[in-house]
This record gives structure tokens, C-alpha cells and sequence, in this order.
């Protein structure tokens, strides 16, 4: 057969390998004489096993390894570089992203963003220790820092023909977004989070959202920017741009695990837990 | 008797030259040669075909590791016998055994080159086996030049014949990307 032709001719070279390599190996075996090669019964089982399995691979048409459980290693080794892939790929998403192009907000908001970011840290623990909600526990579970005082504009432009809501009011309300367990969902209307922590969507903000996240889900949104992160929102981790199938923008500002969606000019902070952030990134990594 | 001593005895053309390497290298050389034949009859008789080989090819020759020298005509000659003898048939031995581990080194679907030069393969393997440890190079030697048993093998290098088992593989690996590498297309 050619492989054993060519495994011939590769004994054939080791004749000719250096003698200081022989040489070395010549005093290490020392001792090795004919007395210790094995007995005939050991070859005997040897063959046994060495001609079943040939025999095998004759019917096969390949020669196989002899080690089965190498595969076995082999897979349970992929599986660890997916687990640790996929968790470098959060990582990274979580670094690598801009926030530059994040001025396609507010500028005034981004300006109130930068100034309120110095107080995130203490108002986490000012709501740990209101213990104003369950849900604000959990948030802050999953979040990574909040933001004070951010003039999202909803206010101002919370959504095409939608009456605008007080600064003061605050909409709780869970929503269950298709699929996911529990998701939180928050507008953050230029109000001292411990105040107001867990601002809810409006129905039509969650609407908008389900969609977001389908049409991600579905494909049919893209992601048409990314953007490393930014010095003017020195907490957020960065910021994709998503364009619907009708030409609609959400730009979505990462920050740690909670998202700021930018409904066209609007700031609508959103916090998910930690599954369905996941669950939304494999998404946008698909479309990415 | 050294083996400088023992060459000057060919280089005179002394038949007691062939006593002395017997002498000295005999159970040396049928060692080499059992590992490949497994038949005492056959071993003897290619360390017999050794010692007229030498005495044929010294002079010109002048080796100054006589051991080294005679082990490869040894082996040779013992895997020419194998080779002769059974062609198609499977003969147990530690010559067949790596025959088969050394497929590592053959992938399925490509060609190597008929008129491959082993002498122009030995210099990418030489040159391969100094670039690793001096541990896995013990291993390939003995286990693919010398054909000692992997138990064997593992003994004299001090591990385990896992361990060694492990390493051998793993050179065969790095061997078989080298030759890629350097345009041995196998």
C-alpha cells in the first residue's frame, strides 16, 4: 500500500540520521540486550490486537489512530475553547466598542452624561441601601453603573406623536420580552436614580424594543456602526449602530451588562440581566 | 579493545578484525536486528551480513563511532530481509508496529515524490529532531532508529510509557509539520 511505502522510505532516512543523536541514545540504552525484548506470548497479543485493528481499517479503506479516546478528549476540549471563546468575545465586545459616534444624541445629554458619570458608583450604593425595590437590587446586580441626572430627551422627544411624560412620573412595569424570563426595562427621565431606579417603558417603548430585539433575532436588523469606547462616556464600554429593515437607527450604548438604547434621539436606558444581555449579544454577533 | 584500534585492524586487512566487532558488538547488533526480524535465525544473520559489509566497506571508510557505523548497516540489512520476506504479510515486530505509527507522518490524499531522496529526508529530519528536546529526540531515536519497544524505550529515557507515549506522538506531529513545512509533500 502507498502509506506503507512511504512510511518505508522514512525508515529508510532514519539510517541516516546523525550519529551524535544514535550516539546519545546508544549510551542511554546500555543495559537493553536480546533478553529484553518481549516473549513471544506478549508479541503474540500484540499481533492479535495490531492485525483486528488493521483488518478493520482494511474495510474502511483508512488507517485510523488506536486511541478512541482521543476523540472524546479532543471533544471535551472544544467544548472548553467554545466556553472560553464565547466568553472572550464578551469581553471584547465589552471593550472594543466606541462610544464616539454616540453624539448622534444630544449633545447637551452627552455633556450631562459626562458630568453625572463621577456619582454612578454612590448612587449604586444608595440604592443598596434604600433597598428601594427588589427589582433595583436586581438591577444592580446587573448593572454596571448607572447614571445620574441624564437628560435622555424623553421628555422632549420620546417618541413621534407621543404626549410627553413628566420628568417626576415614574412607569413601573414589567415587561416580558418574547422569550426571556424577566426584563427589566427603565427610562431614566433626568431623575436621582434612587428616586426613580426603575423607570419603566412605556408600552410603546416596549413595543419598539420587542421589535428591536425580534428583527435581531430574525436577522433582519444590522449592525451598520460600531464604535470603541468613548472618552466622553468614560464607563461605557462602547456602541453599536443598528439599522431596521425600514431604515430606522437604534444607536445601543454598552455598559457593562445594562444598554443604552438611543431610540433615533432618544436616550432610553435599558437593563437586562446577564442572560438575556447574552442572548442579545450572540445576536448582534450573528448580524455583526 | 577500542574502537580505533578495532578500524585499524580492517584498515590492515586483519581478519581478526571481524572477531574483535563481534566480540564487542555482537549482542549489541542482533538486539538491533531482533527488533526488527523477531526470529533469532534471520537476526544472526543479518549481524553475520554486518560484519562483511564492514569488512567490505572499511577502508575507505574510517568511522569514528564504530557502534553507530555498524548499527546502521544492521538495520538495514534487517529491514531489507523483513522488507524481502514479507512483502504482504504482516510479521510481528517493532519494525511493523512503527510502520504504523510513522503513518502519522503520511496524510491520505497527497502524493509524495517517487523520486524522494531518503538522504535529502534524513537532512530535514536531523535537522528537525535538533530543534526539540533532548528528551523526545531519546524517544524517536530509540523507538524509530533502534525499534526498542515503547516499554523499553520509556525505561532507559525514565518516564512512563504514557508519558512517552504522549511524546512520541507529539513529535511525529511536529515532524510531519515540518516536513510540510519545508515542501516534503507527504
Amino acid at each position: 500500500m502507498r502509506e506503507e511505502k512511504y512510511s518505508e522510505i522514512i525508515h529508510d532516512a532514519l539510517n541516516f540520521l546523525d550519529d551524535e543523536m544514535i550516539e546519545e541514545v546508544d549510551c542511554l540504552r546500555g543495559g537493553v540486550s536480546v533478553e529484553s525484548v518481549s516473549t513471544h506470548a506478549t508479541m503474540r497479543e500484540e499481533v492479535k490486537d495490531f492485525s483486528q485493528k488493521k483488518a478493520k481499517d482494511a474495510v474502511d479503506g483508512v488507517y485510523k489512530k488506536s486511541a478512541p479516546w482521543r476523540k472524546w478528549v479532543a471533544l471535551a476540549a472544544s467544548i472548553c475553547l467554545l466556553f472560553v471563546a464565547g466568553n472572550a468575545w464578551e469581553m471584547f465586545q465589552e471593550s472594543a466598542f466606541d462610544s464616539e459616534n454616540l453624539s448622534g444624541g444630544n449633545q447637551a445629554s452627552d455633556d450631562r452624561i459626562e458630568g453625572d458619570m463621577e456619582g454612578i458608583e454612590a448612587d449604586m450604593e444608595d440604592i443598596n441601601q434604600s433597598g428601594s425595590t427588589g427589582m433595583a437590587s436586581e438591577v444592580e446586580d446587573d448593572m454596571y453603573g448607572v447614571q445620574d441626572n441624564v437628560d435622555v430627551n424623553l421628555g422632549e422627544q420620546e417618541e413621534p406623536g407621543k404626549p410627553q411624560s413628566s420628568e417626576n412620573e415614574a412607569d413601573q412595569e414589567i415587561v416580558n420580552l418574547q422569550n426571556y424570563t424577566a426584563v427589566y426595562f427603565s427610562e431614566v427621565k433626568n431623575q436621582n436614580p434612587s428616586d426613580d431606579y426603575m423607570v419603566m417603558l412605556s408600552e410603546e417603548n416596549c413595543e419598539i424594543l420587542d421589535k428591536f430585539l425580534d428583527s435581531l433575532q430574525r436577522g433582519t436588523t444590522k449592525v451598520v456602526d460600531a464604535a470603541s469606547q468613548s472618552e466622553l462616556m468614560n464607563k461605557a464600554d462602547g456602541q453599536l449602530v443598528f439599522e431596521l429593515e425600514n431604515g430606522t437607527r437604534f444607536h445601543l450604548i454598552l455598559i457593562g451588562d445594562g444598554l443604552v438604547c438611543s431610540y433615533e434621539t432618544q436616550n432610553v436606558w435599558i437593563q437586562m440581566d446577564k442572560r438575556v444581555y447574552r442572548i442579545l449579544m450572540e445576536s448582534l454577533k450573528e448580524n455583526f | 579493545m577500542t574502537d580505533e584500534r578495532i578500524v585499524e585492524l580492517y584498515w590492515n586487512r586483519n581478519e581478526s578484525a571481524v572477531a574483535e566487532t563481534q566480540s564487542k558488538y555482537g549482542r549489541y547488533l542482533t538486539k538491533i536486528a531482533y527488533n526488527i526480524l523477531t526470529d533469532m535465525e534471520d537476526s544472526l544473520e543479518s549481524v553475520n551480513d554486518t560484519y562483511m559489509y564492514a569488512w567490505k566497506s572499511i577502508p575507505p571508510h574510517r568511522p569514528s563511532v564504530l557502534s553507530t557505523y555498524l548499527a546502521k548497516i544492521t538495520r538495514r540489512v534487517a529491514i531489507d530481509i523483513l522488507r524481502k520476506k514479507s512483502r504482504d504479510k504482516r510479521i510481528p515486530s517493532e519494525y511493523t508496529f512503527s510502520l504504523s505509527e510513522l503513518d502519522d507522518l503520511v496524510s491520505n490524499g497527497r502524493r509524495m515524490e517517487e523520486q524522494l531522496e531518503a538522504e535529502e529526508l534524513a537532512k530535514a529530519m536531523n535537522a528537525y529532531l535538533k530543534t526539540i528536546s533532548a528528551e523526545a529526540r531519546h524517544l524517536f531515536v530509540g523507538r524509530y532508529f533502534y525499534m526498542d519497544s515503547l516499554k523499553d524505550v520509556a525505561k532507559y529515557c525514565g518516564m512512563s510509557e504514557a508519558k512517552a507515549k504522549s511524546m512520541l506522538y507529539r513529535t511525529r506531529c511536529g515532524l510531519r509539520a515540518y516536513l510540510e513545512q519545508e515542501g516534503y509533500l507527504i
